[in-house]
């Protein structure tokens, strides 16, 4: 058989520095083939190359046994490539229909006028099919994360492709999502689709994949069928070295109580009689699939969300705060989910954004910026938690999701914080900076910090907290220590109807 | 508060868009008409350039005055010098079947249009301050003789200049009416015999910092070295007195329009050293003959004259008190 | 040489500016006289103002298009408060001036910053009702007429000048000037170096993490719509003051030439970015084109389309180089 798409020999080089050396793959229909590599590894260029983003500087793509070479994305969409981005190009203020059939849309019989009823009927067809809750003719804005990204997902399958790019599809998606996406790609793979698959997690791969490839510094490692590879095996050859346990677990000592929520119940019922306490010096995990109500209740603590009944303390006082100033003078610190949207000023130096929570405090008379302080402080946290950049004045959008994060840490950090609410902290990060990110944590909580964790990452959860509270539609479903926890009882807890138990 | 805020935007909103719209019509007069025997009079409608000119308002004070006078019931709207705002009230004073219509035509090719339609609608168009020559339907004119104003311009430029000075013209390129002011002006210095250099100074564009602007880099250019400058309108008048103040210069101003301003300027004993002489218009006197053109017209059906000018006339500081 | 060719590429409109100046210095004699060069800086004080407090908004990511509108209320009022006061010394003169920036500007400011945080209403839509309004109370309160017949201590801030000589009788430097660049340098100030100018950069780069970073992101909104009012008073203030009286049609779509200004500084209209003091070297441009024009005796005609040129140039050269980085 012939492959369906063939990379031969590509090279990409961006002012001088390469980033694909001589790179060479075949994709065959109806197998999903899954590129592996640390970020920086030239997986995103690679796919960018295919699907029309950007021009190889050497070498050529052959696509049903011809030689192509795309001009821009939309050339790439027409002859079958589609791509599902890891960043959602969902255009928020028109309803799911349309953007399912955005570009594609599907007009009367008169040619001007678009077919509503048509589009939404079919959409929703899509939709039920995919076993998702979403209607048609929702506003894209009101929903959640998780379910952009159906709707992404339900905007390829509108389109026949030969070839459909994955980015990392699943990284906001929770259980039954990612079954419904699965189901999806093997009904793909039936109709004799090639399916470019990137993850950073090995168990989808496993469960999923034909084929894996590993890059490592824009070059190609090896190729593997996923039948005769193990885990270990391709996180080495991905690194270049074994991991032998990157979660590296640690026992930590509680301490003193830092944080206790007493029957936190929110608006619209986005949850329900929330309790728990949180210590210093431990990692307290929040489990739950997602739309819980985890990020909810976290935002509610930090003050950027209304709640209507409740006690939230705070070292044993009582406190409502108003807004997050409030919170962060509580030494309350904030790592948000969607770091892009709600972590960073993407388009200002490391600097602005490490001290930006902390400057009020940290000005000389009349509300003058202290410069050197500023710059003295950025170092000093950059090297501390060995954030990769040319400089402190380097444009944050310029670095790995890795150090981002990094970045996003030293700002609370520097900010005093004690507790710290850590909202999927390594989404979207590679395996190395991951262990990185969590030996930071680690490092806190030694120092008398408290950080409270949400992931919906089990392995995350598992591997780091102390203690694991699972969250099932806004209330608490139970709470376990690390050493009962499993990834079997977890998911029962944070997916089992509470008539159930 | 939300609440309370709502209201007082919208109050201010109101207050606002009444406030620089100005479309409805003018009730006075239709107060007026209610008293009346209403089946006997007239209904005349009258498109002002814009409410935003002392000149357009005074204009309407001889129409309101003229209105009481000969007793007819007066619709005045704003045409904001706006072509197409000017049209939609001809079209709406039609629908209204009003017996006459006057406009001050300051675009007549945009206005053409709706004023053939209500001439065919057996409704009288007449115009004032400005005509369209565009079209033959305009029963009767009643205007400033602007080319008469621009030569009595001249006369007093080539009065305060001495032989072979330099003399300069703000102009504003957009109006027919002080188009007509510069021919007038322009007419009379050249053919003075005192050759008197000319030079153009630049169009004001109807903004008084504009003009000041343009006078004080026509300073620099000529080192101060101007003579007299004749402004067409009294915005211009007033920047360019700025700008002669503030450079030093000696230079004779003389403005068009008429407004207070202009008097309190040629009588003040600083700003009259430069600002000597102004070419005033009659705006309530435009106002009051469009008003009894309109009224023969529809009673005899024909008027005097076709084209009634009125003759601007020359203040300086023996006739600025009155 | 690669340094050379960064900071040329970052600072075109200085090097455009350059080229400007020398272009006029060699077809006209009077570019480059002392008069005509100070005659510059107080052509280009009015719109300094203006641009400087658009600075705030644009950084935001929001606009103001009521700038000109307010400056032309804030003059009328200050010649109508002016009026009051026949017997005025210079001194009182500049109280009357300056209160009057205050009152108007903080006013308009408020309504403008209440109604963008408090009610959503989109910037552009709050500031076009401004205009509108704030346009229409000029009409109504001078009845159209120009509010004249004040002292002429009260032109001193806006026409007056320093440095009398035999040359010079009327004076050197502008005080009008002296006024502007101390005021712009202080609006830089507080924009570059303290913790509110960051705070307002901070907003407009990410609302969102500025307001969870725990700054008070309704309020920055709101004081930058005041500074910004009150800079377009502060530039109507002076217009009355420099023709000595108070004009209701002044000021009149000003709000494009110090919006084109900031932008030809390179202050991005998405927000986040740019500069008091580089928004300065677009209000420069503008100027020197009009003045140069002038004294060339080019119609205004040519010089709206030349600025306007210009502007798209601007913007075209801003766009090609952020696709490149």
């Amino acid at each position: 058989m012939n492959p369906c798409l063939q990379v031969k020999n590509i090279s990409k080089r961006f002012l001088g520095v390469k980033a694909l050396t001589d790179v060479s793959l075949d994709f065959y229909s109806g197998e999903m083939h899954c590129l592996l590599g640390e970020n920086g590894a030239g997986k995103s260029t690679l796919i960018k190359i295919i699907s029309g983003v950007y021009d190889a500087t050497e070498g050529e793509i052959v696509y049903n046994n011809q030689t192509v070479r795309f001009q821009n994305p939309r050339q790439a969409l027409d002859a079958g490539i589609s791509v599902i981005h890891q960043e959602l190009s969902i255009a928020n203020d028109l309803t799911v229909a349309e953007n399912i059939f955005l570009g594609a849309e599907q007009r009367q019989d008169f040619k001007i006028l678009l077919d509503r009823k048509r589009m939404n009927k079919e959409a929703q067809d899509i939709l039920d099919f995919m076993k998702v809750d979403i209607k048609a003719t929702q506003i894209a804005r009101e929903l959640t994360a998780a379910q952009q990204q159906m709707v992404e997902i339900a905007k390829v399958m509108t389109k026949k492709a030969k070839v459909v790019i994955m980015d990392e599809p699943t990284s906001s998606l929770s259980g039954h999502e990612i079954k419904a996406l699965f189901e999806q790609i093997n009904i793909l793979k039936k109709q004799n689709v090639a399916i470019i698959y990137i993850t950073h997690r090995l168990k989808e791969m496993f469960e999923m994949g034909e084929k894996v490839s590993v890059l490592r510094d824009g070059c190609m490692v090896d190729t593997f069928q996923i039948a005769d590879v193990t885990e270990k095996e391709l996180v080495a050859s991905m690194v270049g070295r074994e991991i032998k346990d990157y979660y590296n677990r640690q026992e930590h000592v509680a301490k003193e109580e830092l944080l206790r929520v007493e029957g936190l119940t929110g608006k619209k019922g986005k949850f329900k009689n929330i309790n728990f306490t949180a210590y210093a010096g431990e990692i307290l995990g929040f489990a739950g699939l997602v739309g819980a109500g985890r990020t909810e209740v976290m935002e509610a603590i930090f003050g950027a969300r209304e709640y209507s009944k409740g006690k939230i303390y705070v070292s044993g006082k009582e406190v409502t705060f108003k807004s997050p100033a409030e919170a962060i003078n509580a030494h309350i610190g904030f790592v948000t989910e969607d770091r892009r949207r709600t972590g960073l000023m993407l388009n200002a130096m490391i600097k602005n954004n490490i001290v930006l929570p902390s400057l009020t405090k940290n000005c000389k008379k009349f509300g003058f910026l202290d410069f050197k302080w500023e710059k003295d402080v950025s170092k000093d946290y950059v090297d501390k938690l060995k954030v990769r950049t040319p400089g402190i004045n380097t444009v944050i959008a310029n670095l790995s999701g890795g150090n981002q994060q990094k970045v996003i840490l030293a700002k609370w950090l520097l900010a005093d914080s004690k507790i710290l609410i850590l909202d999927e902290p390594t989404r979207g990060i590679d395996v190395n900076a991951k262990s990185e990110f969590y030996a930071l944590m680690n490092a806190f909580v030694a120092n008398g910090g408290c950080i409270i964790m949400v992931s919906s990452e089990l392995p995350e959860i598992l591997g780091n907290s102390d203690r694991i509270i699972v969250m099932r539609e806004g209330e608490i479903a139970g709470e376990l220590h690390y050493k009962e926890a499993t990834e079997q009882n977890v998911i029962e807890l944070a997916s089992l109807n509470s008539k159930n138990t | 508060m939300k609440k309370f805020l709502s209201v007082l935007l919208c109050a201010t909103m109101v207050l606002g868009l009444s406030a620089c719209g100005s479309s409805k019509p003018a009730t006075e007069g239709e107060a007026d008409a209610d008293n009346g025997a209403a089946e006997e009079q007239l209904t005349l409608g009258f498109i002002v350039g814009s409410r935003e000119h002392v000149f357009y308002n005074l204009i309407e004070d001889g129409i309101k005055n003229a209105s009481e006078e000969l007793g007819f019931k007066a619709i005045i709207l704003d045409g904001e010098l706006d072509s197409n705002v000017t049209s939609d009230h001809i079209n709406n004073l039609v629908a209204q079947g009003v017996d006459a219509i006057a406009l001050s035509c300051n675009d007549p090719g945009g206005t053409t249009p709706a004023m053939e339609a209500a001439d065919k609608e057996n409704i009288p168009v007449f115009t004032f301050d400005c005509t369209s020559e565009v079209t033959d339907v305009v029963k009767c004119f009643v205007g400033t003789d602007n080319v008469e104003g621009g030569r009595l311009g001249g006369q007093e430029t080539v009065r305060l200049a001495e032989a072979g000075q330099t003399v300069g013209i703000i102009n504003f390129d957009e109006p027919q009416s002080c188009i007509d002011r510069r021919t007038g002006w322009e007419e009379v210095v050249n053919a003075s015999d005192k050759g008197l250099d000319i030079i153009d100074i630049g169009n004001y564009e109807g903004d008084a910092a504009k003009a000041e602007q343009l006078m004080s880099d026509a300073l620099s250019a000529h080192n101060n070295d101007i003579s007299v400058v004749f402004a067409v309108g009294d915005p211009a008048a007033t920047g360019a007195l700025a700008a002669i103040k503030a450079a030093g210069a000696n230079t004779k101003i003389i403005g068009f329009d008429g407004n207070p301003e202009a008097k309190a300027a040629i009588l003040d004993a600083e700003n009259g050293k430069y600002w000597v002489s102004e070419i005033s218009q009659n705006p309530m006197e435009i106002g009051k003959q469009i008003s009894q053109n309109m009224m023969d017209y529809l009673k005899n059906g024909s008027v005097a004259e076709e084209k009634v000018m009125i003759a601007p006339y020359i203040i300086t500081e023996e006739n600025a008190a009155q | 040489m690669e340094k050379l060719k960064a900071w040329l590429k970052k600072n075109m409109v200085i090097v455009f500016l350059i080229g400007l100046c020398i272009g006029f210095g060699v077809t006209t004699d009077t570019f480059f006289t002392t008069k005509n060069v100070m005659n510059l800086t107080s052509q280009m004080a009015i719109n300094a103002l203006l641009a400087t407090g658009l600075t705030y908004v644009i950084i935001l990511g929001g606009i103001d298009i009521s700038v000109g509108s307010v400056a032309a209320l804030a003059g009328v009022f200050s010649a109508m408060v002016g009026l009051m006061f026949p017997e005025m010394s210079v001194f009182m003169s500049i109280l009357i001036l300056v209160f009057s920036a205050l009152f108007i500007g903080t006013i308009c400011g408020f309504f403008n910053g209440i109604m963008v945080t408090k009610f959503n209403v989109v910037p552009m839509i709050t500031t076009l009702a401004t205009m509108t309004i704030a346009r229409g109370v000029t009409y109504i309160i001078t009845g159209g007429t120009a509010v004249f017949g004040l002292p002429s201590q009260f032109s001193w801030l806006g026409a007056g000048r320093f440095l009398t000589s035999e040359s010079h009788p009327n004076g050197i430097i502008p005080i009008i000037t002296i006024f502007t660049v101390i005021v712009v340098a202080l609006m830089h100030i507080l924009l570059a170096k303290t913790v509110f100018g960051r705070h307002v950069y901070a907003t407009g780069s990410n609302m969102q993490v500025a307001h969870l970073s725990g700054i008070n992101t309704s309020k920055v909104i709101l004081q930058s719509h005041i500074l910004c009012s009150i800079m377009a008073a502060l530039g109507g203030v002076l217009v009355a003051s420099k023709l000595q009286n108070g004009q209701p049609g002044a000021c009149e779509g000003y709000e494009m030439y110090a919006i084109a200004s900031t932008v030809l500084g390179g202050t991005s209209l998405a927000g986040g970015s740019g500069s008091v003091a580089r928004a300065m070297f677009g209000v420069a441009i503008i100027a020197v084109i009009n003045n140069g024009m002038n004294l060339l005796t080019i119609s205004s005609y040519w010089q709206k389309v030349v600025i306007g040129s210009i502007i798209l140039l601007a913007v075209i050269f801003d766009m090609s180089q952020k696709k490149k980085a």
